[in-house]
Order: structure tokens, then sequence, then C-alpha cells
């Protein structure tokens, strides 16, 4: 819309007119010359570095998408620019964007903002032509403006949040003694098919009596899975510690215990019934002290033999780096004597898994750091517990700390790679035979980061 | 009344007062001996001017002893002047005069700058709203503010909601609200910009960019002060009650008296306010859910929880006038207000149950005397000490639905919000502050035109927190925070080439001291942290206002201004999540503004002024909040306060003024400015800033009507029009975050009745029930309907 300079008729009647096109182009955004059809899309999501911050890189000014064939994703003579070309998706900061596994729908919860917690689906067609399908979902009464969420099976949205409760004391001023700290678990499931909320659950978490007097609590939970007989789903979980005899005195004259980061808890994951999400539970690894609940992107995924394997990460230096664990498929816990080690497969030293994907019969391609620093990525064999390193260029200035998404279709995956702020590619991974290709260019901009292919 | 333009553009001004002086008084009245309203009364070479009033009545003060000129200059009458030997302190003239015939007419010139227009043409960005009008109608404050050149008032949603001023791009706490110069904190937010009302007001001075040293503060974008009604020599009482649509109710009442002989002086003023604010929405924004999620957009409901209530008094006593002091008040203000809290900053999520009650009680003294000890020394001093309570209530564990009713889930069941309070977690939290605000002002005239001025500003706060719903007593250990400031500021005024060079150079030195005590308890032992912080930084400028024709002025000035980090910025806030950093730099913005007056220009019965001005801020160390969000610690959600390289605003205001034979009033002006993101890593870089409404057009128009009804019954018709242009509300170009384009057009009408004792009128805002937003996302109310009765008795 732009300014005009007549009177004020004029401006009236200007006013009148882009309210009538405003609100008739919401209600009918399509346009008729755009068909379905059997390409298969594959959409390139880019974040927006918001200039205000200090961060170069957080994605915090928003989400584009931009779609192309997957033969000219795959083919380095096509030059993609999803900042120029694409389309800025709903969301305050960077969107939290899901596909379906054809890549014909693009799912997405809008992360902050009043529409927070709005979960939008689009039809994908192609360029910048993503067409609202079906209703928006609210979801943020249940899991906040800034839930987590992911496609857990096809056609299934979980979306998850856990915020701790207030510390529990005893004692009296100032002599306070730490009792316990919950967490206030929020679980839902959402029809991708037909938009809307399917079930919903709350319920406080705890962990065990010994665990809560030692000042463990869930402070974050995030990428649900299904299990493969669709009777389980998993999710991840972070547990942060407080140091029980320390704390400061506030304006108020309650005590704010203060953070324990000199441990780590051992590795945990909530399970729920599904679909019902009853009977929380937690089951605990013994095999790393880390997280299960990734960042942004998937981090469990159901094996070929029907287990669901599950990436560790956050374990503190010198804690064996990021971990494969297994939970098992008739017991529904970890497996105990399961565990892919990224640092020994590889011969490193505190690796960090940011992102992977499960390609198939105990194959998984593994996005990840080395002490927080460079960007990775290597093939590995879950079963004999290898790992093979590609080479990639600008390796240790890569960093795939938003990464969302990976693609598969067939026997080939597809990743964006680009350092923030520069240019990069699409690059192509063969499952079976292991090869790496490099795909299409992909055109950044200023604090740009392509964080996804779907 | 008759003459309200001419005697609203006419009043007294004071300005130097030699040894002894005393006051001049009397009636102006025609050949028949019919008073004359309106005239100019003066004595030039003292720089002593007023207005009669309706019974032709005038005063003028601070007359030194000798023989004065005293000239009566009238649109109706010819000009006239008596000399008269002044040696007492009371001393009546009566003065008759003759009317005058077209011929004469023509010749009159009003010599005599108003308030207004010494202000304005000061050196400073400055313009200066003047209230007359507003108040015998049905209008806001924050609406007055709302139509001034350059400055955007965004509220969220109606009457007693949340405020923020953005003058010229420049927002929050660059900017300072100020009540006769002491900061508007010291009251309380039951005593604002929102529950004044315009009676109460004498006038409002917006500076932009850089301020003068009277106002000094830590403030960058500008300032806002509101002066408030004086003690005059005339007796009066008025009282206004008005009610329209939405269930608003809004009263006030003030008084005013004077002895002549003792010089004692008292003034009463109070207002009451309510509202339910109960009105429809229907934008983008309101949002109906349903058990499965599924959002109803465009949903058209009434708001639902949003009641306002307000009640406050002051109440002023002491001398005016006499030998030992200009003035000498003593003054108390109370104040209460109750606010239903509907939403946050956005409309997303309606609450219900949440209110915040605030409470205030002030005690001033105002002390003023000109030649204190010596001749030429004037000394001013402004002090308030108050004691402010804030209770926040939020307990209500149920998530609400736009209509009004509980959110109810799947399972049929309400559903609980997800922090347990409507906000976020049950809160009963009770906090006293208690604040002095001391501003003094020495000045000397070294010679003729010259002054030097030294300016005090000493500011202080004492805050005690209490949780209701986890009280500990009040032996408890809790942490503290004290907070002080001074802003010294030094003013070298100087009038020269016969007043025409106007100029004003300023430094300023701003002095900071925070301290904090905090407890830390280790394994069962505690340690006391006591931090203490004291910074100085110092800044400076200059205004000048040249005069190269009589009603040309240029204008224009620059500074540099400091804004001193907060407590909370430094000293952090765990309760609030916010980390301390004992680094952080002052912010610094460097202000610059040219302008000009034209005007005001007299052809016939036509008048027209001009202005214009143009300014750049840039502002460096900007004080912002990091996002601290890393990788390896996500449980960390704490933020810190850092000084990052930041923006600029460049932009461009203007408003024309047009009257016609003093029956039509035209008004309109423009702002429009860029806010410039300068940080050159960015792709964003030289951007527009999101979210700040950057083009605002406002117009009005007055006509008036005499002897329409009843004779000697006035009639005024009034039309207002307001364009914001669309922004964007984030930083890509994306049409879902874009705030609309936005008319609104009120009208009104008001009705003198021949008495002059009783003016009643009428007003309907938002007459096409346009969908107009104000902070994002947040509808304003559609048409309404105000009636308001004004009376007003004089000379009791």
């Amino acid at each position: 819309m732009k300014t005009i300079n007549s009177g004020l008729l004029g401006m009236a009647l200007f006013a009148a007119v882009s309210a009538t096109l405003f609100s008739s182009c919401k209600k009918d955004g399509s346009d008729s010359s755009l068909e379905e059809n059997s390409t298969r899309w594959i959409t390139l999501s880019a974040a927006i570095d918001d200039p205000e911050n200090t961060t170069v890189g957080d994605g915090d000014a928003g989400t584009m998408v931009y779609s192309v064939s997957l033969a000219d994703a795959k083919n380095p003579d096509v030059t993609i620019n999803a900042f120029q070309n694409g389309i800025h998706v709903k969301s305050d900061r960077t969107a939290r964007l899901q596909a379906s596994a054809d890549g014909k729908f693009l799912y997405n919860i809008q992360y902050t903002g009043d529409d927070g917690g709005i979960f939008n689906k689009y039809k994908v067609l192609g360029g910048k032509n993503f067409v609202p399908d079906g209703p928006e979902v609210e979801t943020a009464t249940y899991v906040s403006t800034s839930p987590r969420w992911l496609k857990a099976a096809e056609g299934v949205g979980v979306a998850v949040r856990a915020t701790a409760n207030p510390v529990l004391y005893g004692g009296t001023t100032p002599l306070f003694v730490f009792q316990k700290r919950t967490a206030k678990t929020d679980v839902l499931t959402l029809d991708l098919n037909n938009p809307q909320i399917l079930k919903t659950t709350s319920f406080d978490l705890a962990l065990t009596d010994q665990e809560v007097a030692a000042g463990y609590y869930v402070s974050r939970i995030d990428v649900p899975v299904v299990n493969k007989a669709g009777n389980k789903v998993y999710i991840g979980v972070a547990v942060s510690k407080h140091n029980t005899g320390s704390f400061t005195i506030d304006a108020t004259g309650q005590p704010v215990f203060a953070a324990d980061n000199s441990v780590k808890s051992w590795a945990k994951t909530l399970v729920l019934d599904y679909p019902s999400l009853a009977n929380p539970k937690i089951i605990t690894s013994d095999k790393t002290r880390g997280n299960t609940n990734g960042y942004r992107s998937t981090m469990q995924y159901v094996g070929t033999d029907g287990h669901v394997y599950q990436a560790t990460s956050g374990e503190l230096a010198g804690g064996g780096g990021s971990k494969i664990l297994r939970i098992n498929a008739t017991t529904n816990d970890y497996d105990p004597n399961y565990v892919f080690s990224l640092d020994q497969a590889l011969g490193i030293t505190n690796s960090y898994i940011e992102s992977w994907k499960y390609a198939g019969n105990g194959v998984g391609f593994v996005v990840y750091n080395i002490a927080g620093k460079g960007g990775y990525i290597a093939k590995v064999n879950l079963n004999d517990k290898t790992a093979t390193k590609y080479t990639l260029p600008n390796e240790t200035t890569l960093n795939f700390r938003q990464i969302q998404n990976i693609a598969i279709e067939g026997d080939e995956l597809l990743i964006a790679v680009a350092p923030i702020g520069q240019d990069g590619n699409i690059y192509v991974f063969n499952r079976v035979t292991g090869e790496m290709t490099k795909g299409a260019k992909l055109v950044n901009e200023v604090g740009g980061q392509y964080i996804g292919a779907y | 009344m008759k003459h309200s333009l001419l005697a609203f553009l006419v009043s007294i001004f004071s300005v130097l007062v030699k040894a002894q002086t005393g006051t001049v008084s009397g009636i102006v009245s025609d050949e028949n001996g019919k008073a004359v309203p309106g005239a100019t009364v003066m004595i030039k070479q003292a720089d002593k001017l007023t207005a009669t009033d309706d019974q032709g009545k005038y005063q003028l003060t601070g007359v030194a002893y000798g023989e004065q000129l005293i000239t009566v200059i009238s649109m109706v009458t010819a000009p006239k002047s008596v000399s008269v030997k002044i040696n007492q302190p009371k001393t009546t003239v009566h003065i008759r005069v003759q009317l005058a015939d077209e011929k004469e007419l023509k010749q009159v010139t009003i010599v005599g700058k108003t308030e207004k227009r010494k202000i304005e043409t000061s050196g400073f960005a400055v313009n200066v709203v003047d209230t007359k009008e507003a108040a015998s109608r049905n209008i806001q404050t924050n609406e007055l503010l709302d139509r001034t050149v350059g400055v955007r008032v965004r509220q969220s949603g109606g009457i007693g909601s949340q405020v923020e001023y953005n003058l010229n791009g420049m927002t929050g706490r660059a900017v300072g609200i100020f009540i006769d110069g002491l900061e508007i904190s010291t009251y309380g937010s039951s005593f604002n910009l929102n529950n004044i009302p315009p009676a109460l007001i004498e006038r409002i001075e917006v500076y932009k960019g850089v301020l003068p040293g009277h106002l000094s503060g830590d403030l960058l974008g500008g300032a806002i002060n509101i002066v408030l009604k004086k003690g005059s020599a005339a007796n009066n009482l008025t009282a206004s009650a008005s009610y329209g649509s939405f269930n608003t109710f809004q009263s006030d009442v003030s008084a005013n008296y004077r002895q002549l002989k003792s010089g004692f002086t008292t003034r009463f003023s109070g207002f009451y306010t309510s509202t339910d604010n109960d009105y429809e929405q229907w934008g983008r924004f309101s949002k109906y859910i349903r058990p499965n999620g599924i959002v109803e957009r465009n949903f058209r409901t009434k708001r639902f929880f949003d009641g306002y209530r307000t009640v406050g008094g002051r109440l002023e006593a002491g001398f005016t006038n006499v030998k030992w002091a200009d003035v000498f008040l003593l003054g108390y203000n109370a104040s209460d207000s109750y606010k239903e809290i509907q939403h946050g900053q956005t409309m997303g999520r309606p609450y219900m149950g949440r209110t915040s009650e605030t409470q205030a009680h002030v005690l001033g003294v105002n002390y003023k005397k000109s030649n204190l000890f010596v001749k030429g020394l004037d000394f001013n001093l402004n002090a308030a000490h108050s004691f402010r309570n804030t209770y926040v209530q939020d307990t209500l564990p149920w998530a609400y639905n736009w209509d009004g009713q509980p959110r109810v889930g799947l399972n049929g069941n309400p559903i609980r919000t997800l922090a347990g309070a409507q906000q976020g977690a049950p809160m009963m939290d009770d906090i006293d502050r208690q604040i002095t605000n001391v501003r003094s002002n020495l000045s000397y005239a070294l010679f003729k035109g010259h002054r030097l001025s030294l300016n005090e500003v000493f500011y202080a706060v004492d805050r005690q927190d209490q949780n209701l719903l986890a009280p500990l007593g009040s032996d408890a250990l809790k942490r503290s925070a004290d907070f002080s400031k001074n802003v010294i500021s030094i003013n070298y005024e100087a009038e020269t080439f016969g007043n025409r060079l106007a100029t004003n150079l300023f430094t300023k030195i701003y002095q900071q001291a925070v301290g904090s005590t905090n407890y830390r308890m280790n394994q069962g032992g505690i340690t006391q942290e006591i931090l203490k912080d004291n910074r100085v930084e110092q800044g400076y400028g200059l205004a000048v206002s040249y005069q190269v024709f009589p009603n040309i002025h240029l204008i224009t000035s620059a500074e540099r201004a400091i804004r001193m980090p907060d407590d909370d910025e430094i000293f952090g806030s765990p309760d609030r999540n916010v980390l301390s950093n004992h680094n952080l730099r002052p912010e610094m913005s460097d202000n610059y503004n040219v302008g000009f007056r034209l005007g005001t220009f007299d052809v016939k019965k036509h008048k027209l002024s001009v202005y214009g001005n143009m300014f750049g801020r840039k502002i460096r160390d900007r004080i912002m909040p990091q996002a601290n969000e890393l990788l390896n610690s996500q449980e960390i959600e704490e933020t810190q306060f850092v000084n990052i390289s930041s923006a600029q605003s460049i932009g461009f205001e203007g408003e024309v003024s047009y009257t016609y034979n003093r029956k039509l009033v035209m008004m309109v002006n423009f702002s429009k400015f860029n806010s410039l993101l300068k940080n050159r890593a960015s792709k964003y870089y030289n951007t527009q800033l999101p979210n700040e409404p950057f083009f605002t057009i406002n117009a009005n128009a007055h006509y008036r009507l005499d002897n329409l009804i009843q004779k000697s019954s006035e009639l005024n018709l009034f039309y207002t029009f307001g364009y914001v242009a669309p922004f964007k509300t984030v930083w890509p170009e994306s049409d879902d975050f874009v705030t609309p384009t936005q008319y609104s057009q009120n009208v009104g009408l008001s009705y003198t009745f021949p008495s002059r004792k009783i003016v009643t009128s009428l007003d309907v805002k938002n007459i096409l029930n346009a969908e107009i937003y104000d902070n994002f996302a947040v509808q304003k109310p559609g048409r309404a309907f105000y009636l308001k009765i004004n009376y007003i008795i004089n000379n009791f």
C-alpha cells in the first residue's frame, strides 16, 4: 500500500477500497492457474537475521520459504535465492516448519508474537506459491506461543511444552531449605491432514525422589516421535540442576536458588501412551549424561528394525560427546546394551550432534560440530558403529545451530549447506553408495542462513 | 469570551522585576462605559503584558516603582496610553478608550508575545499545546497530544490503557514526561496524562530532541511538560461533567481564590473518571477459538474486562505576590486508580481478573522569588516527596476466549492457563515507592539581555516490594537497591541585536549513584554484598532563535544528550531474569533541529502561520536487552542489557494554521521521519525500524457561529481528521505483519449560553466507525458519543 496525496475524500475512498481488497484476498488467496501435479517439490527454508540483536545469524527476524523441483535442487547449475524469491512464512521469529514426506504440504507453527502458537498448513505448488490449506489451529493455550513441536508420525503433529514450576522450599527467612522443583508439562496431538487438535494432556512431571532432593528437574522437552507400534510417544528431555545449598534473596525476600552447571543428569526420555497421552513415565539411560531434546530439528527416528534411535547432545566437555541411543521396540525402554558414540566412531572429542536423519537399514547422516565449533556431516552405520566424515567447503565456519530439517527422497538426502551470510549449495547424499554430490547453488544475504530442506 | 481568541493569544508573561514593585489593576471600558474584554494592556518599557477579562478587568504585577506608561490596544478600540506614577504596592487605574472605526482597526498590530509564542520562538524545537478549546469538550489530554505535530501517542485500547509516547521516532525511556517540570513518575500512574483533564492544564509544552535547562534529565528524545493551571488573580469556580459511550463518566472541578489584601491564595482541583470500555472489536486479531483449536478470525465481540476508574485531587495554599515571595505554595496531591487489564501488549489472549490499583500521596512546595537578596537574582524551587503504592493482582487460573467465556477443552472442561494465572504465574505484588524530586533554579541577570542560570534536579527512589502470595513479614532479609541521580545544568541566555537574536548555551552534568545490597547464602553461611556505583557524564548544547522580520523566526538547536542506565539494567533483576552488567555505558544521542516559524501574517481578516522543522537524532551505545540463548545451556533463559551500535532518525514536520475573521480556524500538520538502523553488518542497514508509525497527518477545523440560537450565545463546530500510514511490524516485507492505513474522523460541537456560565458540548468520535489501531494489533474504539456540561462562575 502506498501513501496518497489527494484530499480527504480520496483518502476515505482509498481506505474503503483497500479494506475491501484486504479482506477479500484474505479469504481466497489461491491462484487458479496453479494446479497440483506430480512434481516432488523440495522446499528450502531460510532464516533472516534480526538486525537488532548482536548475535549474527540468529534467525530471529522470521523465515522465508521457496520451493524448487527435485531435479533443480540436485542440479549444480541452478541458482536458488529463497531470500529474494521466496515468501515470508507467518512468524515473528524463526518459524518451526515441518512437511509431509512427499513434500506436498508444509506445516508451520508460528513462534512468538501475537499469533505465536498458531498452526498453519500450506499446499506446496512450486516457487513462492504456498497456498493456505484448511483452518488455522491455536495451540498456544496448551503449549505457549513458542511451542516445541514436530511431525511425530506421518499426518500427526505432537506439540509439547514443559516449564519448571517455582521451587518449593521450607525453612524460615533467611534459612530457607530447598525441597523440590517439578515441571508443568503439556502435550497435544494435531491432525495434520484435517487440521485440528485431537488430544491434550497436562501433568506435573517430577524426577525420582533422590534426583529431586539433589536439585534435578526437567527444564525443557522437545522432539516427540511415535513408536513403530503406534502405542507410545517418546519425548526428548533436558534436565537442569540447582545447587540446593546456594541461593540469593530477591527484593520480596524469597530465595532464588543458583543453577549448578557442573554436573549433567543421565539422558532421559518422557514416554506417554499414544494416542491417549496417558501414563507419563520417565526412562533413563546409563550410557551418557546429556540432553535428548535437541534444539530445532528431529533427533529421534523409528528405525527399519522397529527400535527408536535417539541422538543426545549437550554432554559436558570431556563427557564423551554426543551419542545415539536406542529405545527398544518391545520394552519401550532404553536398550541397556546399545550406544553409538560419534566421538569413538570418528576419533574426535566433544562432538555435538545438531541434527541427523535416519536413512534406513541402520544408516544415518549426522550434522555435528566439535566442541561448539564448525559444521560437519558424516555418514554413520548404527549397526557396526562406524562413521565416515565428508569434506565440505568452509567446514570450520559452517554453523548448523538453526538447522530444522534434512529432506529425503528415494535413496537421496538433501542438506542445505551455507555459512551464515555466505552463498553455499544443496548437497545430495546417497544412502546406499554414500556418494556426495553438489546440488543447486544457494544465494545468501547478510546474516542469513539456510536452515532446512523438506 | 467574545474575544476569546484574542484573549488567549495575549496572556500574561512576566520577566525581570526591578527592585521595588507594585501591582496595577483596573477596568478598561469604552466611551459608553461598557467593559472592553480581550484588550491588551501593557507597560512596554517594563515588558509587562496582559489581557482584560470578560468584565474588562486587568492586572499587571511586579511593576517597578516610578513613572510608567500604560498602553491599551484592542481590535475594537483605538490605542490609548496613560502615564501613571507607581509608588505603592497596589495602584488602581481605570482606562477609558474609544471604539475604533474600520480604518483604525487595520493598523492594530499585536506586539506582545503570548507565552505560547514566546516559548515556541525560544530556539528549541518546541510546540505548545493550548488546552483552552479542549477544556470544555470531551477530549482526553492524550488525544490532544496525539494531534500535535511530531507526537504519536500509542495506546493499547481505550481510556486508562497503557500509553507510550513517540516523539519524532524516539520512544520509551528516551522521552521524559513532566508535570510542572517534575518527573511524572513522582505522582504515580494514578495521576498521569490519561486522567488529568485538559481543564486542569494551562498548556502542554512538547520539546523535541534538545531540552532546555529547566527540564534537565537524562533523556534523549525530548520531553512533554504539562503546566498545570496556577492560582490566578481572578477568583473562579469551574465544574464539568460528561457522559458517553461505553458507560464513560468524567467530571472535574476546580476553584481558585485569592485574597487581594494579604495575597493568600488557594486553589483546589479534582477529577473523577469511570468507564467500562466495553467497546466492540472485529479486527484480524479478534479471534474465537473452538475447543479443537480451530480459529475464527475477525470475531465481532465486546471487550469484557477493561473497566477503569480514577479519582484525584490537588490542593494548594500559600501566598502569591507578597513582599517575601512571588509565589509560595504548599501543595498536596492525592490520587487513586483501578484498572482492569484486558490483555497484554497485544490482543492475542484476553485476560479476566487481572487488575492493578495505584495510589499516590504527594506533598510539594513551590517557592519563587525575583530579586532575591540582590537585584537580578531570581530563585525558583519546586520540590515534591511522594508516597506511591502499586498493587497488581492476577490469580484467576482459567483461560478465556474473546467471547468473554472461559475456554473449553475437547472434553468440555474449562482450560487452565499455562502458568496458573492470566499473564503468568499467580501474583499479588505490592510495591511501595517513596520518591523525592527537587528541582531548583537560580538565575542572575548579568546585564540587560544576558542571563546566567544554574539548574539542579535531584531524583531519588526508595522501593519496597512485597509478594502477598508468600508474605515474609517485615523482618525478612530482602535484596534492596537505592538509586539517585542529579542533573546540574548551567545555561547562558542572551538576547542581542535588539532582541532579535536569542541564544541559549548550556552544559549539563549527569551524576548517578546506584547502590544495592544482596544477600547470598552458601551452604548455610550468609554473605552480604554491597555494591556501589557512581558515574558522571557531561552533555552540552546550543539553541538559537533569530528574528529575521517581526513575524519570521529561524530556530536551530543542537545537543549532546545522555541517558544513564537504570538500576535494573546495571544490577540485574533475578525476579525478571535480568543479569547484571556493571560495564554498561550511558546511552548518548546527538540531536539537531533546524526550523522556522512564519507568522502570524494578518491580511484583512485572514491570519496565517506556518511552522516547519527538520531534525536528526543519532544514538550511540543504545541500551538494549541481549538475547542469550546458548546452545549448550539452553535452560538458561536470562537476558542482559548491553550497549549496541544503533539507530539514527532523520525527518521533518510542518504545520500550517489559518484563521478567517476569528470565526474559522483550520490547522493541518504532518510528520514524516526515517528511523534507520545503522548497523553496517546487517542487510537492514539504512532501513526503517519496524513497528514505528513514521508518517502521520492531522487536520482540524473549527468554526464559530455567534448569536445563532440565542443572542450573545456562541456555537462552535469542530472536525478533526487523523491519518497514519501503514507500517510493518517485522523486518522482512510481509503482508501479514503490517499495521494497515488508519483514518480517524471526529466531529463535535459546543454551545455557550448567553450567561457565559454554561458551556455544553457533544462529540462524536470515529464517526465512520473505522477499524483503527494504535499499538500493533490492538483495536481502538469505534464510533462513540459523548455529552459534556461545563459550569463556570467567575468572581464570587
